[in-house]
C-alpha cells in the first residue's frame, strides 16, 4: 500500500517524510535540496504494518494512463499545501486535476490535504489556522462540484515543529489497514475492563500510532506518550546491551502526580508501556486507583497480545 | 526552611554579540523553553536580570546583556562599575559562524579588561555556539581553531571553551560543567554516591538538579563507554518533563527496562532527582527502590553541604 506525497515545490513534502520517518530534526529541514525524482521509502518495522511513502518532485501532475501502475498501488494521496505562501485557488485547481486522473484508475484512494507550516507568526492563534483551513476546504469543494467529481477529502492542520504531523500521518496509516478495527475494539475493552483512561498502539520506530480506543484523542496525551517512547529508546540505546534497544521485556512505568495548576479532581496517573508485538507497543494512561490492579491490567494486555498474534497470523 | 542567610548569591554575566544565542540558552536551561520556541525571541534591550534558584540555596543572578553595539558601548563606559563589579562568572557566547569575528574578539577583550579591574577572581567560560550550523565532519577542526583564537587573546586569564548548540545535548554538558564549579564541596556527595552505587551493585548512579536537570554528581561502576550519556539523558528527560507540564502533571518516578537493564529515575532530595542503573539479575528492583527512599534524608544534607558555607 502506497502513500503519495504531492503538492507544490517547497511546500514541505520531503521535510515531512524525513522528520517522521528518518528522525531529521525539524530545523535541519531548512537545508533539504529540491526533490528531482520520486523517492521511495518503505516502513516495515513490523512485518504486518508495512507501507511505502513516495515523495514526488514539486508540482508532479498525474495522468490516468501514464501513471496507471503507480495509482493502482496507491492507498492514499496527501496533498501538501504551504499555508505560509501558498495560493489556495491555484492549489485547488491542481489538486482537482490530480483527483480527476487518479479516480479514473483507482476508486479506493483516500485523499488527504495537509494545510501545512501553520507554525509561523502568521498563525499564532487557532482562529487564524481555522481561516485557511476553511477557505481551502470551501474552494476545493466548489472545484470538485463544478467538475462533477465525487470523492471524500480529509483535512489536517500540520507542522513539522510539533506533533500535529505525527497525528495526521497516524490517522492516514490507520485507514490502510483493515485490522485496525479489531485493535480499536480490543483497546475499548481494555478501557471498560480495567479502567484504562487512554490507550495507544504505537509503531515504536516511527512513533505513528496504528490504533487508539474510541475516546477522543487529546494531542497532549499523544505527545506525552510519544515523548515517553523517546526516553525509553534513548535509555535503551545507552544502557541496553549490544544496541539491543527493544525486546519482549521492554517496558516503562511512570508515576505522574498532578501539577500545581491542576484541578482538584485530577488525581495521580500512571503511564504504562508494554511490548505487544515486534516493534509495536501499547502505551496507556491509567488512574492511580486502577493501577493498583496491575495484575488485571497485565492479564488483559496479554490477551490483547494473543489476539494480535492471531489477527496477524490470519492475514 | 532556608533562611535568607544561608542563601548564596552568585553573579553570572552572559555576554556576546546580538543574536549569538544568550537569551535562547538561558531560557532553555532555566526557564523550560524548547529549542524550537526560541526563534521568536527579539533582541534583548539593555540588560535582563533574572534570579534562578539552584539546588535550593544557590541563587544565580543572571545578567543577560543585550548585545547590540549601542548597549555594548555603554557597558564599558557609564555602566561599567555596575556590571563588572562582584562578578563570579563570565559566560561569553561566540556565534561560530560570525559576520564580524574580529569585533566579537574585540568586545570579549574589553570584558576581560573590565573584569581585571573590577572582579579579579571571576571565572571565564566561552561558548562557541550554534555548532549545528557547521557540517559534522568539520566541527572538531572549526572548534579547535576558534578555541585557539580565544585562548590567544585571553592572555593571563584561565578560560574554558565549550562547543554548544541548543539543538543537542552539548548545551547541557557546558552548563553542567559550569555549575559544578560553583559547588565547592561536591566531593563528599560524589563519594557517598559511590557507596550507594556499591551497596546496590548498581552500574551507574547520577544526581540531577530538580528544575534544570543539569548533572550535579555521578558515580560509574563499570566504565561506561559513552561519556556524553548524562547530558543526552538530561536533554531527553527535560523534554519529557515539559510535556508533563503541558498536561498539568509532574513526574515523580520512572522505570525503564529491557531484558538487560533497569533504570530508575526518581524524585530524590528536595532539589534533586536520582537515576540508578542496574543490570545485575540478582538484585531485586524493589530493593533498589527501597534504598533510594531510605537514603533520601542522608543525601538531603550532603546536597546542602555541597554548596559550601556562605
Ligand atoms: N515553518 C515551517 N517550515 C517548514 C515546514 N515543513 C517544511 N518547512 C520548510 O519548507 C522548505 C521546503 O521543504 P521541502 O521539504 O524541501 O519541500 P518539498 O515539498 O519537498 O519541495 P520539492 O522537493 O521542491 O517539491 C524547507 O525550508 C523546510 O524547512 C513546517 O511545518 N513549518
Ligand atoms: N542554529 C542555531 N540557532 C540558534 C542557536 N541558539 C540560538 N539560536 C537562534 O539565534 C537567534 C538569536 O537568539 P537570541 O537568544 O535572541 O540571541 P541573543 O541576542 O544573544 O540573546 C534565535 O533565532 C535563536 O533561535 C543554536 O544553537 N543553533
Ligand atoms: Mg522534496
Ligand atoms: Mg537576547
Amino acid at each position: 500500500m502506497d502513500i503519495l506525497l504531492v503538492g507544490p515545490s517547497k511546500s514541505g513534502k520531503t521535510s515531512i517524510q524525513r522528520v517522521v520517518f528518518k528522525k531529521l530534526s525539524p530545523h535541519e529541514s531548512f537545508f533539504l535540496p529540491p526533490t528531482m525524482s520520486v523517492e521511495t521509502l518503505t516502513v516495515e518495522n513490523n512485518p504486518n504494518v508495512q507501507f511505502t511513502i513516495k515523495d514526488f518532485p514539486g508540482n508532479k501532475e498525474f495522468d490516468a494512463e501514464a501513471d496507471r501502475a503507480i495509482l493502482e498501488q496507491t492507498g492514499a494521496i496527501i496533498y501538501v499545501f504551504d499555508a505560509q505562501i501558498g495560493d489556495i485557488e491555484e492549489s485547488c485547481g491542481k489538486l482537482k486535476d490530480i483527483i480527476a486522473e487518479a479516480s479514473k484508475v483507482n476508486e479506493k484512494i483516500y485523499y488527504e490535504v495537509f494545510v501545512h507550516k501553520v507554525d509561523s507568526d502568521l498563525y499564532q492563534n487557532d482562529d487564524q489556522k481555522m481561516e485557511v483551513y476553511n477557505d481551502f476546504q470551501r474552494e476545493i469543494r466548489n472545484e470538485l462540484k463544478e467538475a462533477d467529481i465525487n470523492v471524500n477529502i480529509t483535512f489536517y492542520l500540520t507542522s513539522i515543529y510539533d506533533h500535529t504531523i505525527f497525528d495526521a500521518l497516524s490517522k492516514i496509516v490507520q485507514k490502510l489497514f483493515p485490522f485496525v478495527e479489531h485493535l480499536i475494539e480490543m483497546l475499548n475493552s481494555l478501557h471498560t475492563s480495567c479502567g484504562v483512561e487512554k490507550a495507544f498502539i504505537f509503531d515504536i520506530i516511527s512513533k505513528i500510532f496504528i490504533a487508539t480506543d474510541s475516546s477522543p484523542v487529546d494531542i497532549t496525551h499523544y505527545e506525552i506518550c510519544s515523548e515517553l517512547i523517546d526516553v525509553l529508546i534513548d535509555m535503551s540505546c545507552i544502557y541496553g546491551k549490544d544496541n539491543l534497544k527493544f525486546d519482549e521485556e521492554s517496558s516503562t512505568t511512570i508515576k505522574l502526580k498532578k501539577g500545581d495548576n491542576a484541578d482538584d479532581e485530577a488525581g495521580n496517573t500512571y503511564l504504562y508501556l508494554k511490548e505487544v508485538d515486534e516493534y509495536l507497543v501499547l502505551v496507556c494512561l491509567i488512574g492511580e486507583e486502577e493501577f493498583q490492579k496491575k495484575h488485571l491490567i497485565n492479564y488483559n494486555i496479554n490477551l490483547l497480545k494473543q489476539s494480535l498474534k492471531e489477527i496477524f497470523a490470519k492475514k | 526552611m532556608a533562611t535568607q542567610d544561608s542563601e548564596k548569591v552568585q553573579k553570572v554575566l552572559l555576554m556576546g554579540r546580538a543574536g549569538s544565542g544568550k537569551t535562547s540558552m538561558r531560557s532553555i536551561i532555566f526557564a523550560n523553553y524548547l529549542a524550537r520556541d526560541t526563534y521568536r525571541f527579539t533582541f534583548t534591550v539593555d540588560i535582563n536580570r533574572s534570579r534562578v534558584r539552584f539546588l535550593g540555596n544557590l541563587v544565580l543572578s543572571l545578567w543577560d546583556c543585550g548585545g547590540q553595539g549601542l548597549f555594548m558601548e555603554q557597558y564599558f563606559q557609564s555602566q561599567k562599575d555596575q556590571i563588572f563589579k562582584n562578578v563570579e562568572v563570565l559566560i561569553y557566547v561566540f556565534e561560530v559562524v560570525s559576520k564580524e569575528p574580529d569585533k566579537d574578539l574585540e568586545y570579549y577583550k574589553n570584558c576581560l579588561a573590565a573584569l581585571e579591574d573590577l572582579s579579579q577572581g571571576a571565572k571565564i567560560f566561552c561558548m562557541i555556539h550554534k555548532m549545528d550550523l557547521i557540517a559534522d565532519s568539520m566541527r572538531d577542526k572549526v572548534f579547535e581553531q576558534k578555541q585557539q583564537e580565544i585562548i590567544d587573546v585571553s592572555k593571563d586569564f584561565d578560560v574554558t571553551c565549550f562547543r554548544t548548540s541548543i539543538w543537542d545535548e552539548t548545551l547541557y554538558k557546558a552548563w553542567s560543567d559550569i555549575v559544578n564549579i560553583l559547588l565547592p564541596n561536591v566531593q563528599d556527595l560524589k563519594s557517598s554516591l559511590k557507596d550507594f552505587c556499591d551497596a546496590n551493585s548498581a552500574d551507574d548512579v547520577v544526581l540531577f538538579e530538580k528544575y534544570t536537570f543539569l548533572v550535579i554528581a555521578n558515580h560509574d561502576n563499570i566504565g561506561h563507554k559513552d561519556d556524553h550519556r548524562f547530558e543526552k539523558i538530561s536533554n531527553i528527560i527535560k523534554q519529557f518533563k515539559l510535556s508533563c507540564i503541558k498536561t498539568n502533571f509532574q513526574f515523580e518516578s520512572m522505570t525503564f527496562k529491557n531484558s538487560y537493564f533497569t533504570a530508575f529515575v526518581e524524585e530524590f532530595t528536595s532539589s534533586t532527582y536520582i537515576m540508578v542503573i542496574s543490570s545485575d539479575p540478582d538484585v531485586e528492583t524493589e530493593a533498589i527502590s527501597f534504598n533510594i527512599k531510605a537514603s533520601r534524608d542522608y543525601f538531603e544534607n550532603l546536597v546542602t553541604d555541597s554548596l559550601g558555607s556562605s
